[in-house]
């Protein structure tokens, strides 16, 4: 089932130079996919038209097979239910006063969702691999990969179908990405994962399928197997070149 | 003789030890990669390096660089030797160029000031080209003029190379030089200090926490965890069979996502 489409998307912050141009996909529901390019190629602003904080200049998005409507409150209502994001940063994501139990609890007091919220936020705890026990304490408390874990569990709190992640793991240590990539690894497996990132190796790692971006436009689409072993555009085939590689062992 | 020479380097916030115990040495023309996570203490051991430790923080232990000790020296004894026996090239290229001076100003500062200091004329505006030019700048006289905000991001840092190439360093100290870069930028900017490097036979300090971009530029590394060194010795023996378990983690880590990308390229 088509959980995502997009139709001929075009996005400008100013009237001049459009940042998207002619962008379109479909998603199916519990398909990964993660969308790859470098600074300015327009990744984060197609998440921001995802998230419905922009609308698209053109074209359209539809969710569930009805149109994105900004303007729509009773659309959006529901809308914000079904999509979460995590962002990039973990230190600047989390309010610095509020325990864990408020943060965590924030989508569920803001969407009005029903239910015992104590309960609802430790099982989203637990799932991240966090102790339910640490409700009390506050975001300065934790390190960064466990910062980005209470992220992850305010993002899955209300259930959505749909999360999204900003270069969500770019700010991580090696041996604690690797750990968090498994997460969202494992919560792909529950939910449909849109990844934004920079890093081909991560985004190899965790999506079924792929979109490459340069300059507003997609340059290459597809499975992700197929794309790293036969690239076709030539700025994925030098995106690709340009990654670092590990020596032969 | 060793140009940078460390022993028993130990850097303390109050009673916070931040570095302990760490002992290194780099010969002219070594490369010397320094690896290690967030909070490892691999940029404060090169800003020691340089007497350039923030305030507040103190070192102990001894740092001879080119045979002049840098731990408790005069801030002055240490000015004749920065830019000629060693220099910095840090991680945010807009941060380290100053936003309101022209980059062609910014590159002609150290080349002037070496230029007084030899007691010869302090014209070197050709200097400037040239330099422009050895770090593969396009235009070298427009990006000269230009500010450094309107240039990208991988020529900001060739400016920032060219700045520290001005004084004809023994050993250039890269911090984390390409890690706010894109990658296909990444790839050029290594290319390009790795060519200046073997031009200028300098000896170089790469310190970063991306192990693959490590491998490519080094001969031998030095793995930090927590201000301790846990593993040192030639790239190619330590990442085909680290010993610590520290680094065995850290490899294994870069093998999987590396794995994930399968032959492609």
């Amino acid at each position: 089932m088509t959980l995502l489409t997009l139709d001929t998307v075009g996005f400008a912050y100013i009237r001049e130079r459009p940042t998207l141009e002619d962008v379109s996909f479909s998603l199916n529901a519990g398909t990964s996919l993660g969308l790859v390019g470098e600074s300015g190629s327009g990744k984060t602003t197609l998440l921001r038209l995802l998230l419905g904080l922009n609308r698209p200049s053109s074209g359209s998005i539809r969710f569930n097979e009805e149109p994105l409507a900004a303007g729509d409150g009773a659309f959006m209502r529901h809308y914000r239910r079904q999509v979460q994001a995590v962002f990039q940063d973990p230190y600047s994501s989390l309010d610095p006063r509020r325990n864990v139990q408020q943060i965590v609890s924030e989508p569920l007091r803001a969407l009005g969702i029903p239910g015992e919220r104590r309960q609802m936020v430790e099982a989203a705890l637990v799932s991240v691999g966090l102790e339910p026990g640490i409700v009390s304490r506050y975001p300065h408390e934790f390190s960064g990969g466990q910062r980005q874990r209470i992220a992850i569990a305010r993002a899955i709190v209300a259930r959505p179908s749909l999360l999204l992640a900003d270069e969500a793991v770019s700010a991580l240590d090696l041996s604690t990405r690797i750990r968090v990539v498994e997460l969202f690894k494992r919560l792909a497996a529950e939910m449909t994962l849109v990844f934004v990132s920079h890093d081909l190796g991560v985004v190899a790692a965790l999506c079924d399928e792929l979109v490459i971006l340069q300059r507003g436009r997609i340059v290459e689409a597809g499975p992700t197997r197929q794309i790293l072993s036969r690239p076709q555009h030539p700025y994925t085939i030098s995106l690709l070149a340009s990654v670092p590689r590990m020596p032969a062992a | 003789m060793n140009l940078l020479e460390i022993r028993n380097l130990g850097i303390r916030a109050g009673d916070t030890e931040l570095v302990s115990g760490l002992s290194f040495a780099i010969a002219p023309g070594q490369r010397l990669g320094l690896i290690g996570e967030s909070g490892s203490g691999k940029s404060l051991t090169a800003l020691a390096a340089i007497g350039l430790l923030p305030l507040g923080l103190t070192a102990t232990g001894s740092i001879r660089l080119a045979d002049a000790e840098a731990i408790g020296a005069r801030d002055g004894a240490l000015v004749p030797l920065r830019g000629t026996v060693t220099a910095t090239v840090f991680q945010e290229p807009l941060t380290a160029l100053d936003p309101l001076m022209r980059v062609g100003r910014q590159v002609a500062e150290p080349l002037s000031r070496r230029a007084r200091r030899d007691g010869r004329s302090r014209d070197v505006n050709h200097e400037v080209l040239a330099l422009l030019e050895q770090v593969a700048l396009p235009e070298p006289d427009r990006i000269a003029s230009a500010y450094p905000h309107e240039i990208s991001g991988g020529q900001r840092q060739r400016v920032a190379i060219a700045m520290a190439l001005a004084c004809q360093p023994q050993l250039l100290i890269a911090d984390e030089p390409t890690t706010a870069l894109d990658v296909t930028t990444q790839a050029a900017i290594l290319e390009l200090l790795d060519g200046l490097v073997r031009e200028r036979n300098m000896a170089l300090l790469f310190i970063s926490h991306d192990l693959p971009v490590v491998a490519g530029i080094v001969d031998d590394v030095l793995v930090l965890q927590r201000g301790r060194a846990v593993e040192a010795g030639p790239v190619a023996k330590v990442f085909a069979a680290p010993e610590a378990a520290y680094t065995r983690e850290l490899i294994g880590a870069a093998r999987r996502f590396d794995a994930e990308l399968g032959s492609a390229a």
